[in-house]
């Protein structure tokens, strides 16, 4: 019967099927239908087996279902198989519900736009390849869903590909997460090797055997820098401002409520395996509390909605990883379903606005847009409070949680750095919500007779994840008894024992932690909506560092400068030219025009005269003479 | 005394194919109406072949006095040449009627070379080895100039001559101081070896060098690598897709009876020379593909790299398991290697649509046709869930397990350097407009079923690889 | 010991036809100097023969003359297209495939 959970897979892709093969017929209406139809029938197929593995609960916490052995190779063996337990499935549920609800809406956001049908099939196979990475019960599956997201985020991040920035976004976004990758499939090299398989149960089995610590390390690092380039972490970030050239909701769905958050499940689900090695964990807790606060100053001043946004979706997976590292992967998964609802309502919300006022994408150019768009400013606001962390909004308890662990593994001083960033996450997304839909207004007139408020189809998506936004925090409620969360996942994920908070100190963290959201909005409010000339003196004071900020501290241009341009330069030039030059013409004459070095000659590169790559054959064979006369020389 | 017995079924495929390769060389010149059946002579001879050598699975021929060896090894390579002759003939027919080339002997040439591949991978001397070697390479090389009319491929065709004649000769001497060295061709002579004077053993190591040179030119490994791209560019595309699979095979097979089964490359020290090599060329392979424009040569370059990526199964490889290993990469690679061309060449009509910007859209002319070369192309890049990735994983797992982790590591990073050129022509087809490419211009478009279900054929075959590799896992490990 | 001698005459010929084959421009020069490769491996071949007492090595001499004779009947072939296009035969000068 287990097997049958394969149809959460299989849903996404028949959709796919159809409308890649006979889609082409279909009405736009019905292309919609089924792209959304089959990814409610993967949402519904996820409660049934919750229902079902909640009354049918296996006394190991979960259910491995295989449906045929993919790869056999002696004792390698990879399943094609999906691992059934509160981790997959509560996971399985947010992107299935929460893809649903996008996907409704996009059928609203690209009614006119003539790629509709590829539109949905991209989506229709991302949400197939997500639903596979968190369903798998290995880690070579798991990697297949990985690229298959990955991949599916380029084609869509590049999707106006008219828009020169936006294929070249999408070349950003794979070449970063290729490095990503690189790392991740190293790790899984070295996981076989150590464990002798990929399965997620086996490995927990072997962990207890002797292996050196300084391989789990390195396993953990070589894992954690594939969640770092999927996950958009420091030094890995720069992809995901960028990946919003895509359609809005595609930033909603995969550049903030799901893709991005594979790095963190994957670390949650690898989380026995970093429990080992406390060095891996620091390292995964400092990587993440310094993205979350390198990453909110840039959302303090960046003037573009959704890069705002994209900023603080990498400062709010930097909490993630924080709380794995902490050790507290509940708070992290936790986190992760909170962040789903409330980040991509906020992206719905700017993809409303947008959608009002022409594609305007500039905060300076908007203002008091809430006189035409009651809804969409109210469900802003919703998701703003639970983002910012107000009592009793969603946000609130998922964020408490990972403060709360924090400061119970690395103390007051690393804590600080997490309250600091809640505080700026405060400022910036309500000096967004002050920008755009309260202060006075700056949109122009003409655009301003256009704007009216979204369709239905986009409206009641934003309703519904705008009231998950404020109930789904209680299924975590810091509170033991009724922290189902909790007690779902602790069947799965490491808890740390022993350290619970006592009820008086949780409560003092909350009281701060709120005090400093509501101290900063009041700040927001003071500089966007009450004295608008505070904010021109405070710039001209702060200029230097403003000026770094906006430059998103000129990380692009030291990639470039460090790592792109010399390897073009490389192969460009030196490989491409010089080599080959050298070799075809091993003359003098091919020298001499080396030195020369005019752009005529390196076009002769493998010059096509047949006489050179014959004298390539033979230098090669005088290098194999030459290793063989010193071999035999040595003995 | 002659023994009949040796006279058995273990050359009976060559035969079969030889004697078809006549009789299509007869219609050809006394009955040219019946013309239009030479392909399907050959196609019958090439399938029913594959029915044959599948049939006599695990029955270990030999013949000849232990010349010929017709092994499960020799079959799974047979395998692979027979499946890569039968997909080019289905496509052959459609691509040489729209290219107005005569299309006879092609076919006879075509059948010829796999004969003499097949009796390359089941021999067991070197002789042999050398002499099935130039038959093939003969006959390819009046093919890669068959179309007699284009410049391009009577240069290609020249060029791979007179340096495929070159590299004859040098594994030709290789293989005599091989033999100065044991005092026997015979392969099985070479694993009996031991306490070789200081003479012989100098003899030997240079001979086997001088044979790498030999075999490395035909699976181009750079440097020996440079008549590649334009002996591909050259070529009739189908001849480019029956090259780049078949030879690299053929050569390959040889080189893992030699330096795997009978003359483990780590007894001769020749597996750091490999090892440099497969870095070397998978490197040099990848980042001239990335600055290329006509896309058969970017898939030569790619087919350089990818000989790279075949090498490091060869390092260290010291048993069967490891072969095997190599042998599945082999066919995962012929497959996706001729799916893809076999798509260009259905797409190729008059005069030449090679320009890799002239796939620009092709996504909207026609979804079946860019999907199945985007499929071929994933795999190529060797992304999961692809066979392509199968088959490297195997290959560098066997290589890591051996203790080669920086070669791994090295071809990693490559392999992800070479996603960005492949993943080039998909953004091509799929993220520009419909007006933007020159393939398939509406009014010039060409049909053909035939060439059409040889796509669909390698596209079932490459999916077979991909999510069900066992019946083929087993079959390349079940020597 | 002598036979070491034919040896050396072999592996100058080798030698002689490899750098033939750079020094000199027109495809039949360049076949020549691949038969002088061909043949110098015949020698070779001969005089291993003779070390290990194996009458086969002469045989096998013959079937790679004949092999030879195949190629450069083809090779031969191949050359009268070529001068077709080009209307000569200097190797040097074919370089329209290249890059």
């Amino acid at each position: 019967m287990w097997g049958l959970a394969g149809l959460i897979i299989i849903f996404p892709l028949l959709g796919l099927l159809i409308n890649l093969f006979i889609g082409n017929r279909l009405s736009r209406k019905w292309i919609g239908v089924i792209a959304c139809g089959s990814v409610a029938l993967s949402c519904l197929a996820t409660i049934v087996f919750a229902v079902l593995f909640h009354f049918n609960y296996p006394a190991e916490g979960s259910i491995e279902a295989n449906w045929y052995q993919w790869i056999v190779s002696g004792s390698f063996v990879v399943d094609f198989g999906f691992r059934i337990d509160w981790l997959s499935l509560v996971m399985a549920l947010t992107v299935s519900f929460v893809g649903f609800l996008i996907h409704v809406y996009s059928v609203g956001y690209m009614w006119e736009d003539p790629g509709y049908r590829r539109y949905f099939i991209y989506l229709n196979l991302f949400m197939m390849m997500m639903l596979m990475l968190v369903m798998a019960n290995n880690l070579g599956l798991l990697f297949v869903g990985w690229e298959g997201v990955g991949l599916c985020s380029y084609l869509l991040i590049g999707f106006w590909f008219e828009k020169h920035s936006a294929s070249e976004a999408g070349k950003k976004a794979f070449i970063v997460n290729r490095i990503g990758d690189f790392g991740f499939l190293l790790g899984m090299l070295l996981i076989y090797r150590e464990f002798g398989s990929l399965n997620f149960n086996v490995i927990e089995a072997n962990m207890g055997e002797h292996v050196a610590s300084q391989i789990i390390l390195g396993i953990a690092l070589l894992l954690f820098c594939g969640a770092a380039g999927k996950s958009a972490q420091f030094p890995l970030h720069v992809w995901l401002p960028d990946a919003m050239e895509g359609p809005t909701p595609v930033s909603a769905l995969i550049h903030a409520a799901t893709m991005v958050t594979a790095g963190v499940y994957m670390v949650s689900r690898m989380g026995f395996l970093y429990e080992q090695s406390p060095y891996a964990l620091m390292i995964v807790t400092g990587i993440g509390l310094f993205t979350a606060f390198f990453a909110a100053t840039m959302a303090v001043v960046n003037k573009d909605f959704k890069r705002v946004l994209a900023y603080s979706t990498i400062s709010q997976l930097g909490y993630m990883f924080a709380a794995c590292g902490a050790g507290a992967y509940v708070a992290a998964i936790f986190h992760l379903i909170t962040h789903a609802f409330f980040k991509a309502l906020l992206f719905m919300g700017s993809g409303s606005v947008m959608h009002a006022l022409g594609g305007e994408l500039n905060i300076e150019k908007m203002g008091g847009v809430k006189e035409k768009m009651k809804w969409t400013a109210l469900t802003f606001v919703i998701a703003s409070l639970a983002i910012s962390g107000i009592i009793p909004f969603a946000g609130f308890w998922s964020k408490d949680a990972i403060l709360a662990a924090v400061w119970h593994k690395y103390g007051p001083v690393i804590w600080i750095i997490g309250i600091v960033t809640a505080i700026l996450t405060a400022f910036y997304i309500f000096r967004l919500v002050f920008e755009v839909f309260y202060s006075e207004r700056r949109v122009e007139e003409k655009t301003w007779d256009h704007a009216h408020e979204s369709p239905p189809a986009m409206i009641r998506p934003m309703m519904i994840l705008a009231l998950f936004s404020i109930i789904i925090g209680f299924v975590g409620l810091p509170f033991k008894r009724f922290n189902l969360i909790e007690r779902a996942l602790a069947t799965v994920l490491p808890v740390a024992h022993g350290t619970e908070v006592s009820v008086a100190n949780e409560i003092i963290l909350m009281i701060i932690v709120l005090a400093g959201a509501l101290f900063s909005i009041y700040l927001a409010f003071t500089f966007y909506m009450k004295k608008r000339n505070y904010l021109d003196t405070l710039l001209a004071s702060f200029k230097k560092i403003h000026h770094v900020l906006i430059n998103k501290y000129f990380v692009d241009e030291i990639y470039h400068k460090i790592i792109i341009a010399p390897l073009w330069y490389v192969s460009d030039k030196f490989l491409y030219k010089i080599i080959d030059v050298f070799m075809i013409d091993g003359s003098v004459d091919g020298i001499a025009h080396i030195s020369r070095g005019t752009g005529k000659y390196l076009r002769k590169i493998q010059s096509g005269n047949t006489r050179s790559y014959a004298f390539a054959i033979v230098i090669g064979m005088l290098l194999i003479f030459i290793y063989y006369f010193w071999k035999i020389h040595k003995g | 005394m002659l023994d009949f017995t040796q006279l058995n079924a273990s050359i009976l495929p060559e035969i079969i194919l030889v004697l078809a390769a006549i009789v299509i060389l007869l219609i050809e010149g006394f009955q040219k109406k019946l013309n239009k059946y030479c392909s399907l002579i050959a196609l019958i001879a090439v399938v029913g072949l594959i029915y044959y050598l599948i049939s006599i699975w695990n029955s270990n021929l030999k013949g000849f006095y232990a010349g010929v060896v017709l092994d499960n090894f020799a079959l799974f390579a047979s395998l692979i040449y027979l499946l890569s002759a039968a997909l080019i003939i289905l496509s052959a027919v459609h691509f040489l009627d729209i290219k107005k080339i005569e299309s006879g002997e092609f076919y006879a040439l075509l059948l010829i070379a796999v004969a003499a591949m097949i009796f390359i991978s089941s021999a067991n001397d070197m002789i042999t080895i050398f002499i099935s070697l130039e038959i093939f390479s003969i006959c390819l090389y009046v093919l890669v100039g068959y179309d007699r009319n284009s410049v391009r491929g009577v240069e290609g065709a020249i060029k791979y001559f007179i340096l495929g004649a070159f590299s004859a000769g040098i594994l030709l001497y290789g293989i005599v101081l091989i033999y100065g060295a044991v005092g026997s061709t015979n392969l099985e002579a070479l694993s009996k070896i031991q306490g070789l004077e200081m003479s012989q053993k100098i003899l030997l190591y240079f001979g086997a060098g001088l044979v790498l040179v030999g075999l490395g030119f035909k699976i181009s490994l750079v440097p020996f690598h440079m008549w590649t791209p334009d002996a591909y560019e050259g070529a009739p595309t189908v001849i480019t897709a029956f090259m780049a699979a078949a030879t690299k095979t053929a050569a390959f097979s040889v080189l893992i009876r030699i330096f795997v089964i009978n003359l483990p490359s780590h007894e001769i020290s020749l597996e750091w020379i490999l090892w440099i090599l497969a870095i070397v060329t998978m490197t040099v392979g990848n980042f001239i593909a990335l600055s290329q424009e006509n896309i058969k040569r970017m898939l030569a370059y790619s087919s350089i790299a990818h000989a790279g990526y075949i090498t490091v199964g060869l390092v260290g490889a010291s048993g069967n398991r490891e072969a095997g290993n190599v042998m599945y990469y082999l066919i995962v690679y012929a497959m996706m290697n001729i799916g893809a061309f076999l798509v260009i060449a259905h797409l190729e009509r008059g005069k030449d649509f090679l320009s890799a910007l002239h796939y620009k859209g092709l996504a909207y002319k026609n979804t079946f046709l860019a999907l199945a070369l985007s499929w071929f192309l994933l795999c190529l890049a060797g992304l999961p869930p692809t066979s392509g990735f199968l088959a490297k994983y195997y290959v560098f797992l066997a290589a890591v397990e051996k203790g080669y982790t920086i070669l791994v590591i090295i071809a990693v990073l490559n392999s992800a350097l070479a996603a960005y050129y492949y993943l080039r022509i998909i953004v091509f087809m799929w993220m520009h407009g419909k007006e933007e490419g020159k393939a398939l211009v509406k009014g010039e478009e060409t049909w053909s079923l035939i060439s059409m279900t040889a796509i669909v054929i390698a596209l079932l075959l490459t999916l077979q690889l991909s999510f069900m590799p066992s019946r083929f896992l087993q079959l390349a490990l079940s020597f | 010991m002598e036979l070491y001698y034919y040896l050396i005459v072999s592996l100058i010929v080798f030698i002689i036809g490899m750098i033939g084959f750079f020094i000199r421009r027109n495809l039949i020069t360049l076949l020549m100097c691949v038969e002088l490769m061909l043949n110098a491996a015949n020698l070779a071949l001969m005089v291993f023969g003779t070390k290990w007492g194996w009458i086969e090595a002469q045989a096998i001499v013959l079937l790679v003359m004949t092999v030879a004779a195949a190629e450069v009947a083809v090779g031969l072939a191949l050359m009268i297209v070529v001068y077709k296009h080009y209307s000569h035969l200097f190797i040097d000068q074919m370089t329209k495939l290249k890059g």
